[in-house]
């Protein structure tokens, strides 16, 4: 009896995961292993942020991997004053936005719509189906309309954020995120 | 100024896409080719030149000890029997690194430099030469940790270059207690 409690505990021991502050820690000593369990941890969530902004599955098979090799390299400069996630997150939209950048012709960017209002956009239906051909209708806005819609009205960056992300106006973004809904509208209705 | 949109339908619309999947699976594991990177991009050949000194230094280190203990062997086929040395160190200098700033090591350091040790001339000169070779890559990742003190690959480095110190340090206190002046290389 004592000897199945004892293995139960280590049990819970071993399933219990590991703190997050911990494994930090553990990698800024140059813990591989501690690192590789902080990627098995945000991989996920990186790769839909940066499949999403780049609409670029191999692109963003890259992206994540830079965000994790630039992790690695400037979590000695990890303060803490944000969660982990978050930072790692910033990371990330700065890898994608900076291949982007190194790239990008400014007139695929230049939409001359100050001045535009962004549209109300209809209800959308959010069953399954639905979901995937908005995924798939997402990943085939041009660059820039695409992450502007996605870093406004998938991870919920206000305009401010965005445009000191991506160095645009805040009128910029708007115009984008007006852009997007209006592609992304037409594609839903066809 | 202009923040997120506070239209009813632009909610609704926010709403559904925050349904979207937060998480999406790669479909490949992605890690092999992340640990592979950052042991490239700390390996001193895809850094800078000061990086690729400091390697210098380490299999500079490593050649010493290999020397010494080839220096072992050999006078130990000899039949020469340990005796005291003049200079006495902990045992391990290499399995502490707190040691690399001790007094313990300054005296060997200034034993090696002055001459004031037992080991043959020829040996003692590779391993001052060694030694001040491992000083001065100190010396320079220190200079490039002040000016880049986040360099994790930097920080490595430094302390790959104090052990290695340590363990020449160790093989200069080994090789005189074990094997004094008289021997030959």
């Amino acid at each position: 009896m004592q000897q199945a409690n004892l293995q139960q505990m280590d049990t819970a021991d071993a399933d219990r995961p590991e703190s997050e502050a911990r494994l930090i820690t553990r990698t800024r000593a140059g813990d591989m292993a501690a690192f590789e369990a902080l990627y098995r941890r945000h991989c996920g969530r990186i790769y839909a942020v940066c499949l999403r902004l780049s609409g670029n599955p191999a692109l963003a098979e890259e992206c994540v991997q830079d965000t994790f090799v630039t992790a690695w390299q400037k979590l000695a400069g990890f303060r803490g004053d944000s969660a982990f996630s978050t930072w790692l997150h910033r990371i990330a939209v700065n890898t994608v936005l900076g291949r982007h950048r190194s790239r990008m012709r400014q007139a695929n960017w230049f939409v001359d719509a100050e001045s535009e209002q962004i549209e109300a956009v209809p209800a959308v239906e959010t069953d399954e189906a639905t979901l995937r051909d908005l995924e798939e209708a997402i990943a085939e806005l041009p660059d820039g309309a695409r992450q502007v819609f996605v870093l406004f009205d998938v991870e919920g960056h206000t305009h401010d954020e965005i445009a000191e992300l991506t160095g645009l106006a805040v009128g910029t973004c708007k115009a984008q995120l007006h852009r997007a809904r209006k592609l992304l509208r037409g594609r839903m209705q066809a | 100024m202009s923040t997120r949109n506070e239209n009813p339908q632009d909610r609704n619309w926010q709403a559904a896409m925050r349904k979207l999947p937060r998480e999406r699976d790669p479909g490949r594991d992605l890690w092999p080719g992340i640990a592979a990177r950052i042991a490239r991009d700390q390996s001193p050949g895809n850094r800078t030149a000061l990086l690729q000194r400091g390697l210098r230094y380490a299999l500079a280190a490593s050649l010493v000890l290999g020397l010494g203990l080839v220096i072992g062997l050999q006078l130990q086929q000899q039949g020469a029997g340990p005796q005291s040395g003049p200079v006495t160190a902990q045992t391990d200098l290499a399995s502490d690194p707190a040691v690399k700033r001790s007094a313990r090591r300054g005296h060997l350091i200034r034993a090696v430099a002055a001459d004031n040790t037992r080991l043959q001339p020829a040996t003692r000169e590779q391993m001052q030469k060694e030694l001040a070779e491992i000083n001065s890559a100190i010396g320079v990742l220190h200079q490039a940790l002040a000016r880049d003190p986040d360099n994790a690959a930097l920080r490595d480095l430094l302390y790959q270059a104090y052990r290695d110190e340590s363990r020449v340090l160790a093989a200069i206190q080994r090789l005189e207690t074990r094997y004094p002046t008289h021997t030959t290389l």
